[in-house]
């Protein structure tokens, strides 16, 4: 063989078909890296159920139109937006303070005056194909008047955008009233009822009227942060202390909990605490057993027997009773009654002590013979003695040490 | 063709990797403890930037249990934050191995406080976590790292500075902890007390330059509540002391829990689609003690933990509630005792 045989020549016809698919091979899934190394995941912060004033929130001007049609829409850096073309009737809101002023941008002041004529175009975010965001607009019937919510974005700065106007909400107009097309219009109709039954200002106002009352509040709110009685009235309904003491008002006693952390403070503040120190006999201490402590407010406290003998904090009104129930489940929904401590017997004591034996257990048995669960009223004093004794033993049987 | 094949299972293990963490479910981005970034775009102004600074700054807050903190920000970095017409806020986007791209923010509508709350929120997601739940914190507050899903636009202005659950999501990211400030390097913060007890933070812990906290009260105690979603095994864990040499007595650590399901989502960033803001309680509202320890303090740090503790069946969440009573006696008065460190972990 002569020493310029090409590196090729060298190789059999089957060994270069590997070869060349090992290549490709490769490439494929170079390509098939690359690809999802490019490819973007996005966690987003999107309020998918807004409130009708955050709609109103987000609008520089709000127009009546008599048409909605679809229109060329936009990419930009994955992001998509639909475009609508939008035949303007009138121009019924436009802020005098514009929603973007805060942050001292240049637009702050360049927002010009609306004329029917400019409002042509709008975007529709759709955001990344990954979110799967669809369009509400689209949902539109062909015909009929229409009102639209506009946010303004600054072309001058935008310098790609298409049209200066991102659309904030829409809705259908029949007669007085505005139809949103939004996933739930039932919500947003029930937001501006629940201001009507608060504000009596807006008790005969039609859906439009009343959208330019709020819209006019929000944009005073804008540059005083004094809120009118619309923006009062909604918040009221939307804040979580009071979504929270009217949920626990209308639960039943017997499943709410008298806790620090889970009655609302309006309540827990008109409680008092108290020790309790169950001591359960070892023959009772099973898995499948609860120990309830209620009062015709609430629960004071859920014990596992299998748990053992412990302390616990309570928080309960002076002067009701404490009832004491073994249940097979900690909701309660199959218990008996082992005990009632009198309401001024709690009140007068530091704390109280329960003695749960293997003969109330079980319902046939707990009653049957008589047995009820020992209850009884302790002074600190004696509070303190019992526990100390308590502990004394459990000193000596459960202390584990173990490395940092 | 090993190359390949090791790129597949790259792939295919990030994927599986794409899990659930606790006590937020894990974000898309792998985390960064040190978020370094730049403005990039249109529409930027100072005021924006200044209010994006102090947003993210806000993490920096949260103390590690030894020394400093657990996380850094600043600018100058190559992460973008960029001001986009989005109609949803804001968006962390990651690639798809979880290498964190840019930061983007939709302004309109919203107010100042409004938009550093949620620069305070993408930051969050920068740091490596996801979504929490409305009810996840038990100060009161929201969590900084709720999801959106179903809120008012104004809870917006409540992310401004971490809380609760926040706070547990950082130390449970970075270590084993379930516990938000659990060995009081943040003072009391987020910590109850009741049975009379008085409690003072004070230097000179286990670790050089480290907090902890004196308990003071015969039968008096101490308590945190903490959400974990997707909850395994898991144990308490305490580092305690006595005060005096000559004291006398045991401290007492209790474990209470309660069960959660979460009804499924139409929203968008939740892991199992479950829909972390309205849980359902199928065992009830109430906290269920479950089991107890006792430990006897001596005059050296010492670290000791409960007897392991499983929930029945493959639960979507819990919360746990750890309490810790004093009973420690010093020439037949109730006394002091040491905590440095207290906190429920997840049994490896």
């Amino acid at each position: 063989m002569s020493a310029a045989i090409s590196q090729s020549d060298r190789w059999s016809p089957g060994v270069k078909i590997g070869l060349m698919l090992f290549a490709l091979l490769y490439l494929a899934l170079a390509g098939f890296w690359f690809a999802h190394q490019q490819a973007e995941h996005v966690d987003p912060f999107y309020i998918t159920e807004p409130r009708l004033q955050d709609a109103l929130r987000g609008s520089d001007v709000v127009v009546t139109a008599s048409a909605v049609a679809p229109s060329e829409g936009w990419v930009s850096d994955g992001l998509e937006y639909r475009g609508w073309s939008i035949a303007v009737q009138d121009v019924v809101y436009q802020a005098n303070v514009p929603t973007t002023a805060w942050h001292e941008s240049p637009e702050d002041d360049s927002m010009p005056p609306v004329r029917a004529e400019d409002l042509t175009l709008a975007l529709e975010p759709l955001g990344y194909p990954s979110e799967q965001r669809s369009s509400s607009v689209a949902e539109l019937p062909s015909a009929g008047e229409y009102v639209v919510g506009l946010s303004w974005w600054d072309t001058s700065v935008f310098t790609n955008r298409p049209t200066p106007w991102t659309i904030s909400f829409v809705g259908t107009v029949t007669g007085d009233s505005v139809q949103f097309q939004e996933m739930d219009n039932d919500r947003w109709q029930a937001q501006i009822d629940d201001v009507r039954s608060r504000v009596p200002a807006t008790a005969s106002a039609s859906d439009i009227d009343l959208l330019e009352m709020w819209l006019a509040e929000l944009d005073a709110w804008r540059s005083s942060d004094v809120e009118g009685a619309i923006m009062a009235a909604d918040a009221h309904a939307s804040t979580p202390e009071n979504v929270a003491l009217e949920a626990w008002q209308a639960a039943d006693p017997a499943s709410r909990a008298l806790d620090p952390e889970l009655t609302p403070p309006q309540v827990f503040e008109t409680l008092s605490e108290r020790q309790l120190f169950v001591v359960v006999d070892e023959d009772a201490e099973r898995t499948d057993r609860f120990l309830i402590v209620r009062t015709k407010t609430g629960v004071a406290h859920v014990a596992r027997l299998s748990g053992g003998t412990h302390p616990a904090p309570t928080f309960t009104l002076d002067g009701e009773s404490w009832e004491f129930w073994i249940s097979t489940d900690p909701v309660g929904s199959d218990a008996w009654k082992v005990a009632v401590l009198p309401g001024d017997v709690v009140r007068n004591n530091h704390a109280v002590t329960v003695e749960i034996s293997a003969a109330l257990v079980d319902r046939g048995t707990a009653g049957a013979d008589g047995s009820q669960a020992e209850v009884r009223g302790l002074t600190r004093e004696a509070f303190q003695s019992d526990v100390e004794a308590w502990q004394a033993v459990e000193a000596t049987t459960t202390t584990t040490a173990i490395a940092p | 063709v090993i190359t390949g094949a090791a790129l597949v299972s790259f792939w295919l293990g990030w994927r599986a990797a794409d899990a659930l963490g606790y006590p937020l479910h894990g974000g898309v981005c792998d985390g960064l403890r040190d978020l370094s970034y730049n403005f990039d775009g249109p529409g930027w102004t100072s005021t924006l930037e200044a209010d994006f600074d102090n947003g993210a700054d806000e993490w920096d807050s949260i103390k590690h249990p030894q020394s400093g903190t657990w996380t850094t920000t600043s600018e100058g970095g190559p992460i973008e934050i960029q001001i986009k017409d989005l109609a949803a806020y804001g968006n962390t986007v990651c690639s798809q191995f979880g290498d964190l791209q840019r930061i983007e923010l939709d302004v309109a509508g919203l107010s100042r406080s409004e938009f550093r709350g949620l620069s305070t929120h993408e930051a969050g997601h920068a740091h490596g976590l996801g979504h929490a739940g409305t009810g996840a914190s038990f100060d009161s507050q929201t969590p900084t790292m709720i999801n959106g899903c179903g809120q008012p636009q104004s809870v917006l202005v409540s992310l401004v500075s971490p809380e609760q659950d926040d706070y547990a999501a950082i130390s449970s990211a970075l270590s084993t902890a379930l516990h938000a400030n659990p060995s009081f390097e943040n003072s009391s913060t987020f910590w109850g007390k009741g049975g009379g007890a008085s409690l003072a933070i004070i230097s000179g812990g286990a670790s050089d330059g480290s907090k902890y906290a004196r308990v003071y009260g015969s039968s008096a105690y101490i308590y945190q509540t903490v959400r974990v979603t997707d909850p395994g095994d898991m144990r308490g864990r305490v580092n305690y002391k006595k005060y005096y040499g000559s004291s006398s007595g045991t401290i007492w650590y209790g474990l209470y829990a309660r069960k959660i399901d979460y009804p499924q989502s139409g929203c968008t960033g939740f892991v199992n689609d479950w829909n972390l803001n309205s849980p359902s309680f199928p065992n009830g509202t109430s906290y269920v003690y479950e089991r107890g320890s006792t430990f006897t303090p001596t005059s050296s740090w010492k670290w000791s933990e409960t007897a392991a503790w499983t929930e029945g069946d493959p639960w979507e969440g819990v919360d746990v509630r750890q309490y810790l009573y004093n009973y420690m006696n010093n020439l037949g008065q109730p006394t002091y005792v040491r905590i440095d460190n207290m906190r429920t972990r997840h049994l490896p």
